[in-house]
C-alpha cells in the first residue's frame, strides 16, 4: 500500500489495499502526531522517523498498528521525500507493508530462545555458584540479534563448564576406582583374618575336646570343669568371628539371600529345640504357640533361622527363672501374606532409651549388661539387616524389669527379581489379590502378568510345575493361571498335587494352554480353560471372575528399609 | 577305612590324626598339596580330608590334579578349610571336592560325613 502526504494540498492520498491501516487517517492527524491507528507507544518514533526522512535519509521503520477491535498488527514503513521548488519538503511517498506474520514468527522464535536461555541458566545454577536470574521472557521486546548474543554467551559458558566437568569426572572415576580397590582389599582382609583366627581356634577346640574325652574316661571331674570353660570360651569366640564376618558381608553387599520353600512351623520348632539347653540353663520355661495355618513360606530359611536363633538366645540369656515364649501366625496384607513371629521373655527388659539404640551396630543396652551377660551386641544388628534383605523388619516392645517382645515380620514370599508391580491406580478390583502364573514360557508369563497387574493383582511367577507348587504352598494365591505343557510335570499333575494339599485345594485354577481339552479341565477341577494365547481382556475378565474374594487385608507395614520401630510401655 | 589328611598346620594335623585314629580309622598325613597328590597314588586312601591353604600346592590345585590322575581320580575328597565364605565352598566344589566342612572342626559332624562316604 502506498500513501502520499502532500504538504501543499494538506491531504493524504491512498493507493492500493489499505487493510493494514484499516481506515485512512487525515493530514491533520499525521501532522499532529495523533494518528489513531498507529500504536500510541510508537507515535513518537514515527514522528522522529519522518523528521529523518525529511532530512533526506533513506531508512525504514517497523511500527505497531492498533485496530479499533484491539488486534495488533505490524507494519514495515519506508518513506521518501519529494522536494518542492523552494527546496522545502513537498511530499512524502510512503510504502507500508503488513509484516504481522513475520513478526509473530519472530516473537515465537524469541520466546523459544528465552526458554532455551532459561534452561541453560537453570543448568548453570546446578553448579551452585550463580543463582538463576529470573528474566521475564518478554517476547518481542528483545531483538533477535541480542537473543543470539545472549545464547552464544551462555553456550560458551556451558562449554567451559563441560571442560571443568570432564575434569571432575576423571577425578571422580579415579576416586571410585580407589574406593573399590579399598573395598576389595577390606573384603580380602576380612576373609584372611577370619581364616587366620579359625586356624588356631581349630587346634584349641580340637585339643580341648581330646582332653575332655580323656578327663571323662579317667573320671577327673575337676579338670573336666576347667576344660569345659576353655571350650565354652572358644565357642563364644567362634560365634563372634562368624557374626563379624556376617556383618561385614552385609556391609559389603555380599550377603546373598536364596529363597526356597519350607515348612514355617517345622523351622520354628527346630530353632526352639536348638536353644532349649540355653533356656533350661537359666531355669526358664519355653512356650510355643504356632498358628495351625502358618503353612509354608518361600524365602531364605537359613537366614530366618539365624534371626530366630539370635532373638531366642537373647531371650534365654536375659531371663532367669521366667518364661520364653514364641508365638507365630500368618496374616494377609495388601501385598500378600506375611509371617509374624514374636519372641517374648519375662527378663530384665529395656528402658525407652536403651530400646532406641538397641539395633545399632555394636551397641548393647549398657556396659554393665555386657559385663553381666556377655555377648557382642552384633546379633540384633544382624537380625535387623538380614530381615531388611528379606523385605521384613523386627520391632520391639519392652518394659524395664518386666521383659521384652521382639517381633519378626516378613513376607511369606520373598520379592522376586523383575517382579511385575501391581497398578497403583484405584478402582482396580484386583487389588489385595494375588495371582500365581505357572508357565515355562517367560514371554507368556510377562504378557499375562502385565494384563493382570493392570487390574491391581499382585503377580507371582513360577517357571516350572515344581516351583509353582512350592510357591502356591508358600503364598496361597487367590488364583493360579496354569499352563499344561511344563518341563518337569504336566499342568494336570500340578492340579493333582495342589488338590491333595489342604492349604492349596481351595485355590481356583484357570488353565491357559494350547491344549483344548475342556472336559479334562472341568474333571480336574479347573474353573475354566482359556485357549493360549488368550486375549488380554478375556484373561482379565476371567481372572476377576474366578479369583477368590479379597481377604480382609491389613495395611502393609512400613517399608523395611526404615529403622525398626521401638516402643516402650 | 583309610583316610589321608592333607594339612600344613602341624598342631591341627596331629590333633585330627589322634582323634580319627582313636575312632579306629587308618590315618596318613601330607603336609602340602603336592605330597597329597603323591600319597593319593602311593597309599590309595578311601577319603582325603583336604585343607585348602597349603604351601607349594594348594588343596584346590591338588584336588584338580587328583581328579585328572588315572586310578585315583575317583577318591572321595572332603575340603576342610578355615575359609568360611560361601565363595570358598563354591571354589572347592568346582575344583572337584565331594563335600565341604569348615574349621574349627565340628568333630561329630565330620565323623558323620566320613561315615557317609565309608558306606
Amino acid at each position: 500500500m502506498i500513501w502520499e502526504v502532500d504538504y501543499k494540498t494538506q491531504t493524504i492520498a491512498w493507493y492500493g489495499d489499505i487493510a493494514i491501516y484499516g481506515e485512512a487517517f487525515t493530514f491533520k492527524q499525521f501532522i499532529g502526531n495523533s494518528t489513531p491507528i498507529i500504536h500510541a507507544d510508537d507515535r513518537d518514533m514515527m514522528f522522529a522517523y519522518f523528521a529523518r526522512v525529511a532530512e533526506g535519509e533513506d531508512c525504514a521503520i517497523e511500527h505497531r498498528v492498533l485496530h479499533p477491535d484491539g488486534t495488533l498488527a505490524w507494519a514495515h514503513v519506508r518513506a521518501r521525500r519529494v522536494l518542492g521548488r523552494s527546496g522545502g519538503v513537498r511530499k512524502f511517498i510512503v510504502l507500508s507493508t503488513d509484516v504481522t506474520d513475520r513478526k509473530q514468527r519472530e516473537a515465537a522464535f524469541i520466546a523459544a530462545m528465552h526458554r532455551a536461555e532459561a534452561t541453560l541458566k537453570a543448568k548453570r545454577a546446578l553448579f551452585g555458584d550463580i543463582a538463576p536470574e529470573l528474566d521475564e521472557a518478554d517476547g518481542a521486546a528483545v531483538g533477535l540479534a541480542e537473543m543470539h548474543e545472549r545464547l552464544d554467551a551462555l553456550m560458551e559458558e556451558m562449554n567451559a563448564r563441560d571442560v571443568v566437568l570432564a575434569d571432575i569426572m576423571v577425578k571422580l572415576k579415579a576416586a571410585r576406582e580407589a574406593a573399590e580397590a579399598a573395598s576389595v582389599s577390606k573384603s580380602q582382609f576380612l576373609a584372611s583374618m577370619s581364616h587366620e583366627l579359625r586356624t588356631p581356634l581349630n587346634a584349641i577346640i580340637g585339643y580341648s575336646e581330646i582332653l575332655q574325652e580323656e578327663a571323662e574316661a579317667d573320671g577327673r571331674d575337676g579338670d573336666l570343669a576347667d576344660i569345659q570353660r576353655v571350650l565354652t570360651a572358644a565357642r563364644q569366640l567362634l560365634t563372634l568371628i562368624n557374626d563379624i564376618l556376617d556383618l561385614s558381608k552385609i556391609e559389603a553387599g555380599r550377603m546373598d539371600v536364596s529363597a526356597g520353600a519350607f515348612d514355617v512351623g517345622a523351622l520354628i520348632k527346630e530353632a526352639a529345640a536348638t536353644v532349649a539347653p540355653a533356656i533350661e540353663k537359666n531355669h526358664n520355661t519355653l512356650k510355643l504357640d504356632i498358628a495351625e495355618d502358618i503353612g509354608h513360606a518361600f524365602t531364605d530359611a537359613f537366614r530366618l533361622n539365624q534371626c530366630l536363633l539370635n532373638l531366642l538366645s537373647n531371650a534365654a540369656k536375659f531371663t532367669q527363672g521366667g518364661v520364653v515364649a514364641i508365638s507365630a501366625k500368618r496374616a494377609a496384607h495388601a501385598d500378600g501374606d506375611w509371617l509374624h513371629i514374636a519372641v517374648s521373655d519375662t527378663g530384665i527388659g529395656l528402658s525407652r532409651e536403651q530400646a532406641d539404640k538397641l539395633f545399632a551396630d555394636f551397641v548393647q543396652a549398657s556396659f554393665t549388661t555386657a559385663r553381666r551377660f556377655g555377648g557382642t551386641g552384633l546379633g540384633l544388628s544382624i537380625t535387623r539387616r538380614v530381615l531388611a534383605m528379606l523385605g521384613g523388619e523386627v520391632t520391639l516392645e519392652s518394659e524395664l524389669g518386666k521383659g521384652s517382645t521382639f517381633t519378626i515380620a516378613l513376607p511369606a514370599m520373598l520379592a522376586q527379581e523383575g517382579q511385575i508391580a501391581p497398578a497403583q491406580a484405584p478402582a482396580s478390583n484386583g487389588a489385595s489379590r494375588t495371582v500365581l502364573l505357572i508357565d515355562d514360557e517367560e514371554s507368556a508369563r510377562d504378557l499375562a502378568g502385565r494384563a493382570l497387574a493392570r487390574l491391581g493383582f499382585a503377580i507371582l511367577q513360577a517357571s516350572s510345575g515344581g516351583q509353582g507348587v512350592q510357591m502356591a504352598r508358600a503364598a496361597r494365591p487367590d488364583l493360579i493361571v496354569l499352563d499344561i505343557n511344563l518341563p518337569d510335570m504336566t499342568g494336570w499333575e500340578v492340579m493333582q498335587t495342589l488338590a491333595a494339599d489342604s492349604a492349596c485345594a481351595a485355590i481356583p485354577v484357570l488353565i491357559h494352554s494350547v491344549e483344548d481339552n475342556r472336559t479334562r479341565a472341568r474333571a480336574a477341577g479347573a474353573c475354566d480353560l482359556l485357549l493360549k494365547p488368550a486375549d488380554r481382556d478375556v484373561l482379565a475378565a476371567a481372572a476377576l471372575r474366578f479369583a477368590r474374594a479379597p481377604k480382609s487385608a491389613q495395611p502393609a507395614p512400613r517399608g523395611a528399609a526404615e529403622n525398626p520401630k521401638t516402643k516402650t510401655a | 577305612m583309610r583316610i589321608l589328611i592333607a594339612e600344613d598346620h602341624p598342631d591341627n594335623r596331629e590333633m585330627l590324626t589322634r582323634r580319627l585314629e582313636r575312632r579306629g580309622y587308618e590315618v596318613h598325613c601330607a603336609e602340602n598339596g603336592a605330597i597329597a597328590v603323591e600319597m593319593a597314588k602311593s597309599c590309595a586312601p578311601d577319603l582325603i580330608l583336604m585343607d585348602i591353604s597349603m604351601p607349594i600346592m594348594s588343596g584346590i590345585e591338588a584336588t584338580r590334579v587328583i581328579r585328572q590322575t588315572p586310578d585315583v581320580s575317583a577318591v572321595k575328597i572332603v575340603a576342610l578349610t578355615a575359609h568360611a565364605m560361601e565363595s570358598a565352598r563354591r571354589e572347592c566344589m568346582e575344583a572337584g571336592c565331594d563335600d565341604f566342612a569348615t574349621k574349627p572342626v565340628d568333630f561329630a559332624g565330620l565323623v558323620a560325613l566320613i561315615e557317609k562316604y565309608a558306606a
